[in-house]
């Protein structure tokens, strides 16, 4: 929890009261913009241009909802702003059939500790990875997300689908892996 | 509805993930957030050094102060004789800047009898890389342009007490109109008060910064002076420096400094020194003005400012009496003083400003005091500068 005299006092430009929300919301988000972006150095870059925007917005803030959660709201925006600009956001009309996770591949994803499901999500196409962080981490809704990324909800629920399925034979090959391994 | 085992797990696991950001972000930001003070630390140097290199430049080529400076308690106008003319005049060209507009200025001076707008465009043979020199936003500034930067800091200005002060009210304008002056007529601005009377103005301002050199020539008097001011902001808006100096041929000369502190855009504070070597007595005056801006608007400025200052020396000759804002006007005889200082600034940006302001001094012994009101009014129409205007109602009790 953000204290509020530390907000007010990056307000009033204080570089010591910066530095110190800096250090306490940096980590959160940079594990966020790693979610969105293909590599570390583009999470750095979309952190650094998040970090910039929230003390410059700063007095924006209306101390009436979650700082932590308007942090990042504001990086999410970076994040997508930077995937525009790659212009490799492709989507597939077609709504696909909803894998389910058998009983074997639900123990398996039961045994993946954060890490190894952050490196799964690294790999997922640019779309997909966009629309299953919003919906599937972020919690947004496809009709929210689609108003985010301009497309339409059945896209959005389509690249969700794709994504889920993609993660799923990740994690089906990763139970394999460990299987053959012992 | 089924539950989501894999929204799930990849939500509670990776929501409020942490990965330790690289260390150089932390000062990109930094630098990205505080880039504007740290770029202004190195301007104000080089600002204010510029400006004080152009006041001992001045004083040093072009008034020659050991020439003028001398025991001599003449009153100004026989300290600006024929004879202190001359010795200006026989001055090697050599030791003049080569910059272009100081040149001018020296016509200007030795030339005083005659009609300096006419003459002066033949005598020079403009080169256009001089022109070129200055970039199209250093223009002239004016008073009022200092207020526009909220700095309302009023340069030195000179009142006169015997008649040329009328003329100075009532004076015309006169820029040059050939294609030279035209051009060069957003930097240098030449006001030809009347055939005597001139004042040539040079200055530039941007968002940060700005100065000002101005020359004034009455020849009623004989007398010339000149001032530099510079401001710039440092750090940040709220507080700015400035550096003044004045020279004149009357054998005296002004430095004045001074910090000026404004908090947000509002309240304003003003803290300067000046030496006067006047007769050969240092005048120091530090006084503290603090001013409020009960109206600041783009178009109209409304405030009040009262302060106090402590005076000790002359400031005065007999015909003259300099004035700043900054220092409180004294009678001519107070060698130590105590002022009080009250006003109104009233300003019509673009156009005109009015700055009423009544001044008690005190003598040490509290055996007389002196109320003086001034009413000093910057004026401007468009480009073209006009002088500033005082307008008498000047009253003294003693």
């Amino acid at each position: 929890m953000i204290d509020n005299h530390l907000i007010k006092d990056c307000i009033k430009n204080d570089s010591r009261s910066q530095k110190m929300l800096f250090d306490q919301v940096a980590p959160v988000l940079m594990g966020v913009a790693t979610r969105y972006a293909d590599s570390y150095d583009e999470a750095s870059d979309i952190l650094q241009d998040a970090m910039i925007k929230i003390f410059q917005k700063l007095d924006q803030f209306q101390f009436n909802g979650s700082f932590e959660g308007w942090c990042r709201r504001v990086l999410i925006n970076t994040a997508l702003e930077h995937i525009r600009k790659k212009n490799i956001l492709k989507y597939s009309e077609s709504i696909e059939e909803q894998y389910e996770l058998g009983l074997e591949d639900a123990n398996a994803l039961e045994q993946l500790n954060a890490k190894e499901l952050l490196e799964m999500i690294q790999t997922l196409p640019s779309g997909y990875k966009t629309v299953f962080n919003l919906y599937a981490i972020e919690g947004f809704s496809h009709k929210e997300i689609a108003e985010m990324l301009g497309l339409s909800e059945g896209t959005s629920k389509s690249q969700y689908a794709r994504a889920r399925k993609y993660l799923m034979e990740l994690i089906s090959k990763n139970e394999m892996m460990i299987n053959y391994e012992a | 509805m089924k539950h989501d085992l894999l929204k799930d797990k990849f939500q509670s696991e990776l929501y409020s993930f942490e990965v330790k950001p690289p260390q150089e972000t932390w000062q990109k930001v930094q630098a990205t957030l505080h880039k504007e003070p740290q770029r202004k630390g190195i301007i104000i140097p080089l600002l204010t050094g510029i400006s004080m290199a152009a006041s001992l430049i001045y004083a040093l080529f072009i008034f020659q102060p050991s020439e003028v400076s001398s025991t001599s308690t003449t009153p100004l106008a026989e300290a600006s004789s024929e004879n202190n003319f001359n010795s200006i005049k026989n001055e090697p060209v050599e030791n003049l800047p080569d910059d272009q507009e100081k040149v001018y200025v020296k016509e200007k001076l030795l030339t005083p009898k005659t009609s300096v707008v006419e003459k002066t465009p033949k005598n020079i043979s403009p080169e256009p890389s001089s022109i070129s020199d200055f970039s199209p936003e250093d223009i002239a500034i004016t008073m009022l342009e200092f207020e526009k930067l909220n700095h309302q800091i009023t340069p030195i200005q000179i009142l006169q007490d015997d008649a040329s002060h009328n003329e100075v009210v009532s004076a015309k304008e006169d820029v040059k109109k050939t294609s030279f002056w035209k051009k060069l007529g957003n930097q240098l601005n030449t006001l030809r008060l009347d055939d005597n009377h001139f004042v040539v103005s040079r200055g530039s301002n941007n968002t940060t910064s700005s100065w000002n050199s101005d020359l004034e020539y009455l020849s009623d008097q004989t007398a010339a002076s000149t001032y530099t001011q510079s401001i710039t902001e440092i750090w940040s808006s709220d507080l700015n420096l400035f550096f003044g100096a004045l020279l004149s041929f009357s054998n005296d000369w002004t430095i004045n400094t001074g910090l000026s502190i404004h908090r947000e855009k509002q309240q304003r504070m003003d803290a300067s020194l000046s030496f006067n070597n006047n007769k050969n007595i240092l005048y120091t005056g530090i006084p503290v003005l603090v001013g409020h801006n009960i109206i600041n608007k783009p178009k109209f400025l409304l405030g009040v400012e009262t302060g106090i200052s402590v005076n000790y020396g002359f400031l005065t000759t007999e015909n003259q009496r300099l004035v700043t804002q900054n220092i409180s006007a004294q009678s001519n005889q107070e060698k130590k003083g105590y002022g009080f200082q009250n006003g109104i600034h009233l300003g019509f940006r673009q156009d005109f400003r009015i700055q009423p302001k009544w001044y008690i001094t005190v003598s040490e012994k509290l055996s007389n005091y002196t109320i003086l009101s001034e009413h000093p009014i910057n004026a401007r129409n468009q480009q073209k500068i006009l002088p500033t205007f005082h307008i008498g109602l000047n009253f003294q009790i003693k």
